[in-house]
C-alpha cells in the first residue's frame, strides 16, 4: 500500500515542509499523544521517507499510519501555523482519500458511509423524521415550514435536526426568521446530509449524489440563498458545492436582518466569549460577522487568548467522535480547562456541534457555564 | 546482554518508549534533509526513543546507559540545523518536549523556573499574562524548547544561541541564572555549585549532561515596543546605517533581508515587505526612551540615504520574525549555513555572498539579524533534493559560506554535528576547558557523542575539514553513478 499513499496535488509540498514543528506544537492530538508520529510534521517526514525509499509500512505499521491520519478533527490550527504554507488539512483529505482506496481505515465510517446510502444522514435516523424537531414547538405552523416556494432554504444540518441536546438552535433560528419576516422554508425529508462527512473520511465519491440532490431541491422552490447555522455544511456548500445560490451563515444573515432593520434587539447585559468554530473561522474565514452579531445584542464580547486563527477546536469536526470519541472529549476537556482558566461567565458559538460538545464536557465536569448558539442568543434579544 | 527496550520498560512506563522503526525513523534527523549517501555514514536511525517524565526517570535512564555503554542523544523539538540532536552512533533518543511544565516564579519575580522541554512561545505567552516578559528567545520560539536553546552551541561553549532581544540583552548564557543537570555519571547536580558554574552547561550540544531544569532572568514588560522599516538601495548605504546604528542605539530587535532574498521570495509567492535591501528595528522601553532612540535612527536612515516604509510594515515584520524559512516554499529544498561576522565587516561578507552566488550560479539571499557588535548572517540558497545529483553537489556551498565567515575573522553559528569541522573556531579557547570536562563528567563518551568537539561518522573516524567539499563532490559522483539508489 505504501506505493498507493498518493497526496496529488501535494506531492511538492512534503519536501517543502521544513520540519520546523509549528504544527505539532499546536496538534491538539500531538500534545496529548507527544511522539512525532502523531504530529503533521512526522506524518510528513513518514511520507517523504517512503518516497526515498527508507521505509517500506508493513500491514502493522499500515494500520498505525492510518490511525493517525484518521485521529484529527481537521480543525487546521497546523495549516494557520506553517511558515511555508502547507494546507495540511488538505493533505490530511487526500491521505485520507487514499488510505480509503488502500481499504485502510477505521471501521466505523463504514457504519456512516452506509447510513449515509440507507438514510441519507450519517447518524442512521430515518431521514423522514428529520423535521420531527419542529412538532414540538408551542405552536407549529401546519406546513411545518415546508413550502411549495421560498426565497431561502433554511438548511437546518443533520446534527440540529436529530440531536435532541441541540435542537433549540434550530428552533432559536426558525424564530428569528420568522420574527423577520422572511420567506423562507426548510426541506424536512427532501433535506439531506450536506456529505461533509463523507467529504472529511476520504471517500468525496460518495458525496456526489448528496449534493446534487440537495442542490436541485433547493432550485425546486425556486430559492436564491441557502442559509445555515451549521458551519460545516456552509463550509461545504460554499467550498464543494458547485452551484450559482448564494450560501450564507446564519451569523452573516443575521448581521444583514440586523442592517435591514428587519429585526431589533433589546439590549443585553452581561458578558460572554465567543469560540470560533474551526468551520466557520479557520476553514471558512467568517470571524467578524459572529462577532458584530454578539456586540449588536449589547453582551460584552470577551475573547479567549487564543482566538480567530489561533482558536481551539471542541474536537467535534472531522469525523473523529465517529472514529474515536474518547479522542475527541480529550479536545473538549482541553478547551473546557480553558473556559475555566478564562473565568469565562458564558461561552457563545455559532456552531450546534460546538455547543453540543461542550454541553456535554461542561455536564461531566460540573463546569456552571451556559453555553448558547448565537442565533438563541439573538432570538432572546428579540422584541 | 539483555535487550535495551526490555531494561528501559524497568524504568518507564510502556507509553514512554518507542521501538518500532515507524517511531525511530521520525527520531533519526533534525532540520536538515541530508543527501542520502552521506547519510549513510552516520547511524542516525537510534536503537529507541524514550520520553522520560522526570529528574528521576532521566537519572536512572542515564545509569542504564552507562551500564551498557549505550549513547543517549538528547533532544527537545530538533529543530536545529546542525545535526546536534541527530544520533551518529545510534542509542537511545532522549525526547524531553514532553516535561514542559512551568515550575514557578522567584526571587520577587525577576528569575522563572521551568522544565527543559518548555517551548519559548508558550513561556512568553505566561509570562505576558503577568506581566513579565522574557529578555531573549529564539526565532523558532513557536516550536523550540528552553533547554534545547540552551544546550545548542550557537556562538560557542559559555555564550551559547542569539535571538530576538539579544542585542540589547545578551546571549542565552546572560539570561540563564540556575540549571539542574543529570551528569553523565547519573548523578543529578544543582548549578551554580562549588563545582560549576551555570556557563559550564551552556552551548555544548548537549556532550556533559541532560538538563532537566532551567532558571531565567525575566524583567517587567516594558511599557512601549516600536517598529518601523526602512529600505536602503544600496548594499554598502545599508551596512553603514546598521554599523552607525550598533554604535547609538541599543536596539530590542533588528533584522534585514538583502535584496536577493526579496526577489527570492517574490518569485516563490511568499510576501515580500517592500523592495531594495529592507531594515527591520524594534525598539523597547519607556516612552521618552523609544520616541528619543526613534529620533535617532530616523536621522541614521535620512544620513545613509535610507527610505523610510513605515510603522505599519515595521509592525508586519516584527509579526513575522518567527517565519525565516517561509521562502522554502520556493525551492522545495533550501541549502543554508548560519554565521557571524564584526558589524565592521559586513559589507565584506554580503559582497562575498554575492560573489559566491556568481560563481555556484545561484541566488544567495541573505537575511541577517543585528547583535551588540556583530551580524548573525542567514544566506538561503532554493534548490530540489529531489534531484540527488545536483543536491547532493549543491551541499558544498554551504562550505563556501563557513569559509567565507573564516576569511572574515567570523564564526560559523552552532557546533553539533555538521559544524563541528569548526569547533575551534566556535568555541574559541574554551575548547580545551570543554574537552578536559567531557573527560572528566563522561569518560565512557555516552552523552550525545560525536558532537560538538570533532566531526565524527558511524565508524569512530573523526572526517577533517578539509574533507568537507571534498566529500560532497565525491558523493555528488556517486550519486550520478547510481550507487546507493535504493
Ligand atoms: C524557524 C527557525 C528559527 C530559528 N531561529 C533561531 C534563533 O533565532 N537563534 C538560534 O540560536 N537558533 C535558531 N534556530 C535553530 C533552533 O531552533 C534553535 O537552536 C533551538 O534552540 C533548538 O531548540 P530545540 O528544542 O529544537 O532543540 P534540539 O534541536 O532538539 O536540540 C538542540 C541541541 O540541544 C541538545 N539538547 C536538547 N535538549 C537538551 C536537554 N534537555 N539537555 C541537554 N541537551 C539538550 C540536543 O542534543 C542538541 O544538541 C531556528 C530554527 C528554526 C527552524
Amino acid at each position: 500500500m505504501t506505493e498507493k499513499l498518493t497526496v496529488d496535488e501535494f506531492e511538492r509540498d512534503l519536501w517543502v515542509c521544513a520540519q520546523c514543528g509549528y504544527c505539532k506544537a499546536v496538534c491538539e492530538v500531538a500534545k496529548e499523544k507527544r511522539w512525532e508520529s502523531f504530529a503533521p510534521r512526522g506524518r510528513i517526514y513518514l511520507l517523504k521517507a517512503m518516497r526515498r525509499g527508507e521505509i517500506k509500512l508493513d500491514a502493522e505499521q499500515e494500520k498505525k499510519f492510518s490511525d493517525h491520519v484518521f485521529k484529527c478533527t481537521l480543525c487546521a490550527r497546523c495549516r494557520t501555523a506553517c511558515p511555508v504554507g502547507i494546507d495540511i488539512r488538505a493533505l490530511q483529505i487526500e491521505l485520507r482519500e487514499s488510505l480509503v482506496s488502500a481499504g485502510q481505515y477505521p471501521e466505523n465510517l463504514n457504519l456512516m458511509a452506509d447510513s449515509m446510502k440507507q438514510e441519507n444522514n450519517p447518524l442512521n435516523y430515518p431521514n423522514d423524521e428529520r423535521a420531527a424537531f419542529v412538532e414540538y414547538f408551542d405552536d407549529p405552523p401546519d406546513d411545518l415550514y415546508q413550502k411549495e416556494t421560498a426565497d431561502v432554504v433554511y438548511f437546518v444540518g443533520c446534527i440540529s435536526s436529530f440531536s435532541p441536546a441541540v435542537q433549540s438552535v434550530p428552533e432559536a433560528f426558525i424564530s428569528v426568521l420568522e420574527k423577520a419576516g422572511v420567506n423562507f422554508a426548510i426541506m424536512g425529508e427532501n433535506e439531506w446530509c450536506c456529505g461533509y462527512p463523507l467529504i472529511a473520511a476520504g471517500m468525496k465519491d460518495k458525496a456526489e449524489a448528496l449534493k446534487a440532490h440537495n442542490i436541485e431541491r433547493v432550485k425546486k422552490l425556486g430559492a436564491r440563498t441557502v442559509v445555515t447555522n451549521c458551519p460545516s455544511c456552509y463550509n461545504t456548500w460554499a467550498f464543494e458545492y458547485d452551484s450559482d445560490l448564494e450560501i450564507v451563515h446564519s451569523t452573516q444573515y443575521i448581521k444583514r436582518l440586523i442592517a435591514d432593520k428587519k429585526i431589533k434587539l433589546n439590549p443585553l447585559t452581561g458578558s460572554a466569549a465567543y469560540h470560533d468554530p474551526c468551520d466557520l473561522g479557520r476553514n471558512s474565514n467568517v470571524y467578524e460577522e459572529p462577532r458584530e452579531v454578539i456586540a449588536a445584542t449589547g453582551l460584552d464580547l470577551m475573547e479567549f487568548p487564543e482566538n480567530r486563527e489561533q482558536g481551539y477546536c471542541c474536537g467535534g469536526g472531522g469525523d473523529l467522535e465517529a472514529i474515536d470519541a474518547d479522542a475527541a472529549h480529550q479536545f473538549s476537556e482541553v478547551l473546557a480547562g480553558i473556559v475555566q482558566k478564562a473565568g469565562v461567565t458564558e461561552f457563545i458559538t455559532a456552531c450546534q456541534q460546538c455547543k453540543r460538545m461542550m454541553l456535554s464536557v461542561f455536564k461531566e465536569k460540573e463546569i456552571k457555564v451556559p453555553v448558547r448558539d448565537i442565533v438563541e442568543l439573538v432570538r432572546d434579544a428579540m422584541e | 546482554m539483555s535487550d535495551l527496550t526490555e531494561d528501559l520498560r524497568g524504568i518507564l512506563e510502556e507509553d514512554r518508549i518507542a521501538s518500532d522503526v515507524f517511531e525511530r525513523l521520525l527520531y533519526g534527523h533534525d532540520l536538515v534533509s541530508l543527501p542520502p549517501l552521506l547519510a549513510k555514514v552516520y547511524k542516525s536511525l537510534p536503537d529507541v526513543v524514550v520520553r522520560p517524565g522526570n529528574a528521576e526517570q532521566i537519572a536512572a535512564i542515564v545509569r542504564l546507559a552507562l551500564k551498557r555503554k549505550t549513547p543517549i542523544v538528547p533532544r527537545g523539538s530538533s529543530t536545529s540545523p546542525t545535526g546536534g540532536s541527530m544520533p551518529v552512533f545510534g542509542g537511545i533518543a532522549m525526547d524531553l518536549s514532553g516535561m514542559d511544565r512551568i515550575l514557578g516564579l522567584d526571587d520577587g519575580e525577576s528569575t522563572v523556573q521551568v522544565e527543559p522541554g518548555l517551548i519559548w512561545e508558550h513561556l512568553e505567552r505566561y509570562l505576558a499574562g503577568q506581566g513579565l516578559a522574557l529578555n531573549t528567545y529564539p526565532t523558532s520560539a513557536p516550536s523550540s524548547t528552553v533547554a534545547g536553546w540552551v544546550a545548542g552551541s550557537g556562538l560557542g561553549y559559555g555564550v551559547g544561541g542569539v535571538g530576538v532581544g539579544t542585542s540589547k540583552y545578551g546571549p542565552i548564557a546572560d539570561n540563564v541564572t540556575s540549571l539542574q543537570v543529570v551528569l553523565p555519571s547519573g548523578e543529578t547536580v544543582d548549578i551554580p555549585s562549588g563545582d560549576y558554574a551555570v556557563g559550564d552547561f551552556i552551548g555544548t550540544d548537549g556532550i556533559l549532561g541532560i538538563i532537566t531544569r532551567v532558571g531565567l532572568k525575566v524583567r517587567k514588560q516594558p511599557a512601549v515596543v516600536k517598529s518601523g522599516a526602512f529600505a536602503f538601495e544600496t548594499v554598502p548605504d545599508l551596512c553603514h546605517a546598521i554599523d552607525r546604528l550598533s554604535q547609538s542605539v541599543r536596539v530590542y530587535f533588528s533584522e534585514f533581508e538583502d535584496r536577493t532574498l526579496g526577489e527570492m521570495k517574490g518569485s516563490a509567492d511568499v510576501p515580500v515587505h517592500g523592495s531594495g535591501n529592507v531594515l527591520s528595528v524594534t525598539l523597547d522601553g519607556d516612552e521618552e526612551t523609544v520616541s528619543s532612540d526613534l529620533s535617532k535612527l530616523h536621522q541614521i536612515v535620512r544620513e545613509c540615504n535610507g527610505q523610510t516604509l513605515g510603522e505599519a510594515l515595521g509592525e508586519e515584520i516584527w509579526t513575522e520574525r518567527f517565519n525565516p524559512l517561509q521562502i522554502k516554499r520556493g525551492g522545495p529544498s533550501l541549502l543554508s549555513s548560519e554565521f557571524n561576522v564584526a558589524t565592521a565587516r559586513l559589507n565584506e561578507a554580503l559582497a562575498g555572498l554575492a560573489r559566491i552566488g556568481e560563481k555556484h550560479r545561484v541566488q544567495v539571499g541573505t537575511l541577517g539579524i543585528l547583535l551588540k557588535d556583530s551580524v548573525n548572517l542567514l544566506p538561503m540558497v532554493l534548490n530540489d533534493e529531489r534531484k540527488r545529483f545536483g543536491y547532493t553537489l549543491s551541499v558544498g556551498i554551504t562550505k563556501a559560506f563557513n569559509d567565507l565567515a573564516l576569511e572574515l575573522n567570523g564564526t560559523p553559528y552552532g557546533v553539533g554535528l555538521f559544524n563541528a569541522f569548526y569547533s575551534r573556531e566556535i568555541h574559541g579557547a574554551r575548547l580545551e576547558k570543554l574537552k578536559l570536562l567531557k573527560k572528566k563528567l563522561d569518560p565512557q563518551n555516552i552523552m550525545n557523542p560525536g558532537k560538538s568537539m570533532k566531526h565524527m561518522t558511524r565508524y569512530g573516524i573523526a572526517l577533517p575539514r578539509s574533507l568537507y567539499g571534498a566529500t560532497m563532490r565525491s558523493f555528488g559522483m556517486l550519486e550520478r553513478l547510481g550507487v546507493g539508489k535504493s
